[in-house]
């Protein structure tokens, strides 16, 4: 026997017992092998019912000395592999591949394929590694986790997992088998608020969103409250000491607008104790303005106060660390429960959402890529190595305090803390943990195909741009140039974000990308998005020059459709049922789909012996948007549309040749299908579903009757209301003109609380978030019906008039 | 960092590059011509506290003017900051200083900046000077041909990028620090005969030059974005050869180191029909710090 050590414990699960395709060992960081009294190794394997494995590793050091050493993971390739994985690029397969893992966005998965036969390796979602190479050659796919140990009984665990998938879609096929590994890291948590995954407002600080603008562009949180006072300072309560004082600002800003209306202005942006603590109380005592939830802002996971990082030695930054240059006027610091810090973060954060109504923790500057090196480092499990020696990326301390906010419960709400985190793309540690990751960059500043590498990343949780679509940072002089060379530029730039959103799932922040077109098509975004982005897109389109990505699964379903020529085109797709039902590629059709435009127009969808398809004309540079309503028995063509007005839309459905059954989906969004399920169809004939919400047909007709006149708002005494109220009175001074005098609101203490009285209409719910949605969508119909020319700015070019009209409000 | 050196071969290749041809238009401040260039021995290094292992810079030799000229190819294949400074000795106080360098941009942000650290109060005080490339190829099949003319750029295009500060602090040591590189982008630019320049002593006019083998029958400067004319040159007998000193009423640092910069462009109108335009200075956001 060899001095190669390994210790197998060898574990049964399910009925199947597979021959061992994964190689595990343990050597030297030159390869080279460790002795058998040096470390112990201890290997579980169980097989999945596909046949794939899944590995625990759990090593521990048997001696007190320093040890930086691999642990590998091997499995063997069928000869003729022709595209690799990398975990950062799908490419042909020349030669030897190597890359290193999780840094510069590359997921730990490596794969290689040919045809449709692939085969994958990857390592746990949840080891917090920090440090793995990759390397694929012609015979086998590798991973080599660096691993350190400190002293005697140091551990470091790990899972490693290898599966075969199937690579019709490339490598989409191994994330779809993957990520129900992890449900936790890629699947949206549920006991957070469904908004924190949405459309990001502003960078809103102490100012309230425009409340305009967030309607328009379904935003549904905010960057709220800069940490202004000094960085580390979570609730604004550490004592200013001596000359060193720091003094109570707001972000920098000497002006601002509170939620009763209002206006502060100071000669600076200092003001007292007092007032600081009135304003934060007042603007984080609801935690929705709006329908907008308030994130947290904070910057501590990286660069604190020099002031506050003497008060945790431990957690200050020693040796080479790695971290992004920029904000020296603050300490690096890091996050591990072992280290101090972490501990005051926690008391903080506590202490924090008992205070106030918040809905997330939004950090910014989080420097994942940073690594850890001081003395608590012999503490710690999974200790890493690069090459200055021991230590752990910032970014696994991180992941665990954002495991920590969300066991805390938000003051006024059955939820729990979100978190969202501006990491970048040095290494993808806390991003596996975050529940919204931004990736501060506008659509078009990466290479193409961003912001895709970071979407397979977070899985279905939040993505977020940033930036956005700001001429002058291409024409200083944009404002001298021809409204419609204006208007044209800016219209591209938003086909262009809206391109990259809807193919990634990314959403665009309102303020940075508002235009008529983004507006629009955020109606759309929005229930795509909490459908939630799916790694198989289950259709491919003929032709060049398309894209396509898959939202939701099932009759949840939609397909976004990219055109990416000028002009407008007609997209033939193949759909494949199975595959959108389970989210696994070649998945045997069974039951088809019927997809019909989310904005009008026709699509005709054959359904055949052996495929499924589906065709409509997509706009020049635009999206086709379909919506899966129903499941399909039979086979011939079905031309599918919506008509109707708010409240009440029907779906038309024109048999050409098709002979069969439909059976029509419960409800789209709050319209519940009215009428059967289950409709037969046979060739030539025509049937009808109608989908009503009662709420909002009854609101249209109030609408529209002319005895509908808007004097004045009136109100109930609560809080809620304020903000509705003026929210209302917002809408109407912008749809009717500046000039116009503003729209008066008056209290009414006998109505019950979370009540508003508008032309005649009440608009009312017991819960906030309800009473926040139906005025929303109040002000959306009554801007679509009565101010139809009060629209974002940007117009629409002439030749996609019409093209996007909404249904369902 | 890594640098590492390659043929001239290269650089050469894309210095001759607006046509097959070798036509070559320029338009640039005269105090190119006229200034003395602290910068012109130059050693450009990227500095190990803003290490960014995904970015690249390659030495060589090659800008609009010719063959030999000190010239960076810098490449990031990664949306985050990377940067190469030199440090540039005996700067004084009171002055007015042009600094900058010609530069092919491909698909990058790019920043340049000059920073010193002031005698007065110890603070850095730091000049910039933004490019954003208008011809992203992520953008590419967005923008319709009027605003790709508008933005006029070309990333076989040499640009000059640069700006205007007054020294009116001294700087510790008389001692500057030029930076260059990427603005959180991707991309590729090529930074040739960078310079920094007492311009308080210079004129302050702009030159319009042209060499080359294919004849040109007009000449014409314009403001872009608003296409106004500033200078027109009509050839009788087409020429392949010219050079002039712009009158003075063209102000070369109108509006720099203050003011956005309003972009100018050569057009060059070739006896064949065709056009040519080569924008001077680069259509790029200009910032005081």
């Amino acid at each position: 026997m060899t001095r190669f050590l390994l210790l197998f414990t060898i574990v049964f699960a399910g009925s199947v017992w597979a021959t061992p395709k994964m190689t595990v060992c343990i050597v030297e960081k030159d390869g080279k092998p460790v002795d058998a009294d040096t470390v112990s190794l201890d290997v579980r394997r169980t097989i999945a019912k596909d046949g794939g494995e899944d590995v625990i590793c759990h090593a521990v050091s048997n001696v007190d000395k320093p040890l930086l050493l691999r642990i590998e993971a091997s499995i063997p390739l069928a000869d003729g592999m022709t595209h690799v994985f990398d975990g950062y690029d799908e490419k042909p397969f020349t030669g030897i591949v190597k890359r290193a893992f999780f840094l510069d966005d590359t997921f730990p998965l490596g794969a290689a394929w040919c045809g449709e036969n692939g085969r994958a390796i990857a390592l746990g979602a949840e080891n917090k590694d920090s440090y793995a190479d990759f390397s694929a050659t012609a015979k086998e796919l590798k991973i080599s986790v660096h691993a350190a140990f400190l002293r005697k009984g140091a551990v470091y665990q790990l899972a490693i997992h290898s599966f075969d998938f199937n690579a019709k879609y490339g490598v989409r096929d191994a994330f779809a088998r993957y990520y129900p590994l992890y449900p936790q890291r890629f699947k949206r948590d549920s006991r957070v608020d469904l908004a924190i995954y949405g459309i990001a407002a502003h960078y809103g600080s102490w100012r309230l969103a425009n409340s305009e603008v967030c309607r328009m562009m379904n935003a549904s949180w905010d960057w709220c409250i800069g940490a202004a006072r000094s960085w580390g300072d979570i609730c604004g309560k550490e004592q200013p000491v001596g000359n060193g004082r720091e003094s109570y600002t707001w972000d920098a800003e000497n002006n601002f607008r509170d939620r009763r209306g209002v206006y502060h202005k100071h000669k600076n942006a200092e003001m007292s104790k007092e007032t600081f603590f009135s304003v934060l109380e007042e603007r984080l005592g609801n935690g929705y303005y709006c329908g907008v939830a308030n994130a947290y802002y904070v910057m501590a996971l990286a660069k604190i106060s020099p002031i506050i990082a003497k008060r945790f030695p431990d957690s200050v930054a020693v040796g080479k660390t790695f971290t992004e240059f920029g904000f020296n006027h603050a300490t690096e610091v890091f996050v591990f429960p072992e280290l101090s810090w972490y501990r005051q973060l926690t008391n903080d954060f506590a202490q924090l959402v008992k205070e106030h109504d918040i809905g997330a923790i939004a950090f910014d500057v989080a420097f994942p890529r940073g690594v850890f090196r001081g003395e608590k480092l012999r503490e710690m499990a999974n200790v890493s190595w690069d090459e200055y020696g021991a230590g752990i990326v910032r970014g696994a301390g991180a992941a665990a305090l954002y495991d920590y906010l969300r066991t805390l419960p938000c003051k006024k709400s059955q939820y729990r803390l979100g978190v969202i985190s501006n990491s970048n793309g040095l290494h993808i540690s806390d991003k596996l943990y975050a529940d919204t990751v931004m990736a501060e960059s506008s659509p078009w500043e990466d290479r193409a195909p961003f912001p895709l590498r970071r979407r397979l990343i977070v899985g279905e949780k939040g993505l977020t741009l940033w930036e956005g679509c700001n001429p002058k940072m291409f024409a200083p002089d944009f404002k001298l140039w021809p409204k419609d060379s204006r208007n044209s530029m800016l219209n591209s730039l938003g086909r262009c974000s809206v391109h990259r959103s809807f193919f990634a799932g990314a959403s665009l922040p309102a303020r940075g990308f508002l235009s008529h077109y983004a507006s629009l098509m955020s109606y759309a975004f929005v229930r795509m998005n909490a459908a939630g982005w799916k790694a198989v897109p289950g259709a491919w389109a003929d032709g060049k020059d398309w894209e396509v990505a898959r939202y939701g699964d099932g009759t949840d379903a939609y397909l976004a459709v990219n055109n990416l020529a000028r002009e407008a085109r007609v997209v033939d797709m193949a759909v494949f049922p199975g595959e959108i039902a389970t989210g696994r590629a070649g998945v045997a059709s069974g039951d088809g789909c019927l997809f019909v435009p989310f904005y009008g127009g026709f699509a005709t969808n054959v359904f055949g012996e052996s495929e499924c398809r589906v065709s409509a004309e997509v706009g020049g540079l635009g999206v086709g948007v379909f919506e899966n309503i129903g499941v399909v028995q039979g086979k011939g063509r079905i031309c599918a549309r919506w008509a109707g007005v708010p409240g009440r839309v029907t779906l038309i459905v024109n048999s050409r040749d098709f002979k069969g059954e439909v059976t029509f989906k419960d409800a789209c969004d709050t319209y519940l299908r009215r009428g059967a399920a289950k409709r037969k169809l046979s060739p030539g004939a025509s049937i009808s579903v109608v989908y009503g919400d009662d709420w909002m047909e009854n609101l249209g007709k109030a609408i529209r009757a002319k005895e509908f006149e808007v004097a004045e708002i009136v109100r109930s005494k609560d809080s809620d209301a304020i903000d509705q109220a003026d929210r209302i009175a917002r809408f109407f001074k912008e749809a009717q003109g500046k000039k116009t005098s503003a729209m008066p609101i008056r209290v009414d203490s006998s109505l019950p609380d979370r009540t508003i009285l508008v032309g005649g209409v009440k608009l009312s719910s017991s819960d906030r978030l309800e009473f926040s949605s139906r005025v929303k969508r109040f002000l959306d119909v009554l801007n679509a019906i009565q101010y139809p020319k009060y629209r974002p700015p940007v117009t629409l070019p002439k030749s996609d008039k019409g093209r996007y009209k909404l249904y369902r409000y | 960092m890594k640098i590492v050196a390659i043929s001239a071969l290269f650089l050469l290749t894309s210095f001759t590059g607006l046509s097959a041809s070798q036509q070559k238009a320029r338009l640039y401040p005269t105090a190119l011509k006229t200034g003395v260039n602290l910068l012109l021995e130059a050693s450009w290094r990227m500095p190990s506290s803003k290490h960014a292992p995904h970015a690249v810079a390659t030495i060589g030799r090659g800008g609009p003017f010719n063959a030999d000229a000190p010239a960076m190819t810098l490449v990031n294949d990664h949306p985050e900051f990377a940067y190469w400074s030199a440090l540039v000795p005996g700067i004084r106080t009171g002055r007015t200083y042009f600094f900058g360098a010609w530069t092919k941009i491909k698909a990058a942000n790019l920043l340049c900046w000059a920073h010193g650290i002031s005698t007065v109060n110890g603070k850095d005080m730091g000049f910039r000077v933004y490019c954003f490339s208008g011809c992203n190829p992520a953008l590419e099949r967005y923008f319709d041909d009027d605003v790709k003319r508008r933005l006029s750029g070309d990333p076989n295009q040499w640009r000059l990028i640069a700006r205007t500060f007054s020294s009116s602090e001294a700087f510790v040591g008389g001692l500057m620090s030029v930076e260059v590189g990427f603005f959180k982008s991707p991309g590729d630019i090529v930074f040739a005969e960078p310079f920094l320049i007492d311009i308080t002593d210079e004129p302050k006019t702009l030159e319009v030059e042209l060499k080359g083998s294919k004849p040109v029958k007009k000449l014409e400067v314009i403001r872009t974005g608003t296409n106004d004319r500033e200078w027109l040159k009509e050839f009788p007998e087409p020429v392949t050869d010219f050079s002039e000193t712009l009158p003075s009423r063209t102000e070369a640092f109108e509006g720099m180191g203050e003011d956005p910069m309003f972009g100018r462009a050569l057009i060059v109108y070739y006896a064949d029909g065709t056009e040519e335009r080569v924008s001077c200075p680069a259509d790029g956001l200009f910032q005081r710090r």
